[in-house]
């Protein structure tokens, strides 16, 4: 795959930047990875990562699978994606400051202009979090 | 981090038979408006899941931890800009170690987030 910098592959800025790197990229599956750092936005006073910051990396490692593919396609910016749905998330435990998140996010269907898919994030610890989410993509 | 007085504000809440209403106000100064996205305020809908908690919160009296989601929809596309305040409609019934949550954030007719499930005393 190619090495493009996250900046083309996701919309999203600090302090709301929760994706450091796209690992692997196949036709329907991605790896991403997220260093949790005390000064994220979603870090909760015990140094833990909120569980809305794991539905957030979750929804942006959706984002920078969908901006690889359209940077492919010779998109000069990343579409913006929202989240529409989120659906049999379940959260293990939340992952403290310093742990490395490894995401797999798996397309299971894609429409003109939405994608359903499935996102499982580990740690070191094991699963923290697993969900269905519907993103809209606007390019 | 803690969102209240940050992201949003309550500037109302009552409470009725197992249902309560926040008044809610979106801070269009939050930070997080500089990188989501940058020139186009969008609220992100994990701030809306993280407040939701905290409100909850607030109803219980302890510390919560989001179990499971059931099913979150998010159906209209939230900005300070374009709805400076929301009501927030929270049924919490208590279950064996926390409590399952039925939200609807509204404005008017326009519904913003649908949400169902399961938030655990988090010890």
């Amino acid at each position: 795959m190619r090495d493009i910098a996250l900046e083309k592959l996701i919309p999203q800025r600090s302090p709301i930047v929760m994706v450091d790197g796209l690992l692997e990229v196949e036709a329907e599956r991605a790896v991403t990875s997220f260093t949790v750092r005390s000064d994220n936005y979603f870090i909760d006073t015990d140094g833990c990562l909120a569980e809305a910051g794991l539905i957030e990396h979750i929804a942006q490692s959706a984002s920078a699978f969908v901006g690889y593919k359209a940077v492919e396609k010779g998109a000069d910016a990343p579409p913006v994606g929202y989240i529409g749905e989120v659906k049999r998330f379940d959260c293990r435990f939340r992952p403290r400051t310093g742990d490395r998140l490894l995401t797999v996010v798996s397309v299971m269907a894609e429409a003109e202009g939405v994608i359903l898919i499935q996102g499982t994030t580990r740690t070191d610890g094991g699963i923290a979090a697993e969900t269905q989410m519907k993103v809209y993509v606007k390019a | 981090m803690q969102l209240e007085n940050n992201y949003y504000r309550i500037v109302g809440k009552r409470i009725t038979d197992g249902q309560a209403l926040f008044r809610i106000a979106f801070l269009p100064d939050c930070d997080v408006y500089r990188g989501h996205f940058p020139g186009n305020a969008v609220c992100p809908g994990a701030c809306h899941i993280e407040m939701l908690k905290e409100c909850v919160e607030t109803l219980v009296g302890k510390p919560l931890f989001i179990r499971t989601i059931k099913q979150c929809r998010f159906t209209a596309i939230a900005s300070p800009l374009v709805c400076p305040q929301a009501d927030l409609t929270v049924v919490c019934i208590p279950v064996s170690d926390g409590v399952a949550v039925e939200a609807r954030l509204t404005d008017g007719e326009k519904v913003y987030m649908d949400y169902r499930g399961k938030m655990a005393f988090d010890v």
